[in-house]
């Protein structure tokens, strides 16, 4: 394949999974800057790996574990690993607050948001990818076990396993009123 | 009313959605009647739209113009771990190239050249035999003064002196010349003779060596146990001085304190045997004359270096010049008639 072929291919590629991508990059590392590199990073190797993507007709799935993997690979290099302690929440909601909301009271929606993008970073990294699938992004188990390389069965417990998880995390927020 | 199997498919279930898809009528009458359950599908209700408000994300402005454009320039800049992983790959490889060479002795080319430096001693002061050395080179300590063939090569060289059976230039670290010295002959002598030189001194073991300006007459011991008359290729690299020019410079090689000896160069010439060659240590141990024949015995010996002796790389004889000359090999000293020989004075 000729190189504005696969310039051709890759753009064809990123206009129609690009948006999506950086929507489950943003979901999988709460911020910006990271998202941007994972979906940079996703693409480049798809630029490298050009002929694997030809006839298929549901790419999104190879992009997602490409995705997924590099995300774990970022988690690792920086060892940014919440310990499942439910207690911890206030205060890094405290600490978000004071740092990325400096003089101004944080709202009542972002302080949802925060809560669980703190109660996200407690779950084990596949048990957060399931849940932004699912709950998230509504991708039915099929899609999911495909993504993952294994059973819908195992999908839908894994997934329960961290629903309930969120729900201790979150329990002490739950039925207030934020707005 | 509490209904253990259907609160355990409302846990299982883990959103009122999946609930919501099942189909048994007695599950969902179980829900509406069942507290717990009904608190546990609430909040996991209020959860899913925690999520879904978290999960709303605004993209940033030309954000996707930017990110092709990144992605199709490829600017992947070099990030601190690749060139850490390139540094130290690379440092390793050198150090496994290193070890590599090591274990297999492999060296770099090198030319060896007639340059190497002949081991020099100022002012120093050899004492006959003995040989402890001091001088300002060695600050007043002993100082080992290892002849290494390289040496004797490039003196000979230097000399335009004829050479009897070259060693190759380069030889193996372990091969290197060794000093020989009365010493080191002795402990041979004492190992094959034993009480029979045990009780020699030095001096007496080196005269047993020693032939003097004139040999014929009463002429030293005779070595009863001769091998073999050798060939020529199999000496070591000795050398026969027969101009006085070529005396100087090997005597001032020698680094002795003593004056050059005089020689008549149209009746005698002088004989340079070396002490040591590859693992081997020479001594001449007698020199005869027989019918026109120089016959000069020598010991060899394989001893281990003595680093506290040194001694000059030749050992030097003034012997008359005669038509032949034969090198033979001995293994024991006994003199013909069991007493010691008469004693000479090897040259200095």
């Amino acid at each position: 394949m000729e190189e504005n072929q696969r310039r051709e291919k890759l753009q064809a590629i990123f206009q129609k999974e690009g948006k999506r991508l950086y929507h489950l990059a943003y979901r999988l590392s709460g911020n910006e800057a990271d998202a941007q590199d994972i979906v940079q990073e996703v693409f480049m190797k798809v630029f490298d790996r050009m002929e694997r993507f030809e006839g298929r007709a549901e790419i999104f799935t190879y992009l997602y574990r490409i995705a997924f993997n590099l995300w774990c690979n970022m988690l690792r290099k920086r060892k940014k690993w919440f310990s499942f302690d439910p207690g911890q929440l206030e205060v890094y909601l405290s600490s978000r607050a004071d740092s990325d909301f400096p003089g101004k009271q944080m709202g009542e929606r972002q302080k949802k948001v925060e809560l669980v993008r703190s109660a996200l970073e407690r779950l084990a990294p596949q048990e957060r990818f399931i849940v932004v699938l699912r709950d998230i992004e509504e991708h039915s188990y099929h899609e999911i076990s495909e993504i993952l390389k294994c059973r819908p069965g195992t999908v839908k417990s894994r997934l329960a396993r961290a629903r309930e998880k969120l729900r201790i995390i979150l329990e002490p927020y739950l039925g207030k009123n934020y707005e | 009313m509490n209904n253990r199997k259907e609160c355990q498919a409302v846990y299982h279930s883990g959103s009122w959605e999946d609930l919501r898809q099942q189909q048994d009528e007695k599950l969902r009458q179980h829900v509406r009647e069942c507290p717990f359950c009904q608190k546990r599908l609430n909040q996991w209700e209020e959860i899913h739209t925690w999520l879904k408000e978290y999960g709303k994300v605004q993209l940033p402005a030309g954000w996707e113009e930017k990110m092709i454009n990144r992605i199709l320039s490829r600017q992947r800049v070099p990030s601190f771990s690749r060139l850490a992983l390139a540094g130290t790959v690379s440092v390793a490889v050198l150090i496994l190239l290193g070890i590599i060479f090591r274990l297999t002795g492999s060296k770099p080319v090198t030319v060896v050249k007639n340059s190497l430096p002949v081991p020099r001693i100022e002012e120093s002061e050899i004492r006959q035999g003995g040989t402890k050395v001091t001088g300002k080179e060695t600050g007043g300590k002993s100082k080992t003064l290892v002849e290494k063939p390289a040496d004797r090569h490039r003196l000979e060289s230097k000399l335009h002196l004829p050479q009897v059976a070259p060693e190759p230039l380069s030889q193996p670290e372990e091969k290197k010349d060794k000093m020989v010295d009365a010493v080191i002959l002795r402990k041979e002598m004492e190992k094959s003779e034993k009480a029979d030189v045990s009780s020699l001194s030095r001096e007496e073991v080196s005269a047993r060596a020693v032939s003097s300006f004139g040999l014929a007459g009463n002429n030293t011991f005779q070595a009863r146990r001769a091998v073999k008359v050798q060939a020529a290729d199999q000496l070591p690299p000795h050398l026969l001085i027969k101009e006085k020019s070529q005396l100087e410079k090997i005597w001032s090689a020698q680094n002795l304190s003593a004056p050059l000896p005089a020689v008549d160069f149209k009746r005698q010439l002088v004989l340079a045997f070396p002490r040591v060659s590859g693992e081997k240590r020479y001594q001449i141990v007698a020199l005869e004359e027989k019918d026109n024949i120089l016959v000069i015995s020598y010991m060899e010996s394989s001893g281990e270096k003595d680093e506290k002796e040194i001694l000059p790389p030749y050992q030097i004889f003034v012997v008359n010049q005669l038509p032949q000359i034969e090198f033979q090999k001995v293994e024991r000293l006994i003199n013909s008639s069991g007493a010691l020989p008469a004693k000479g004075k090897e040259q200095e």
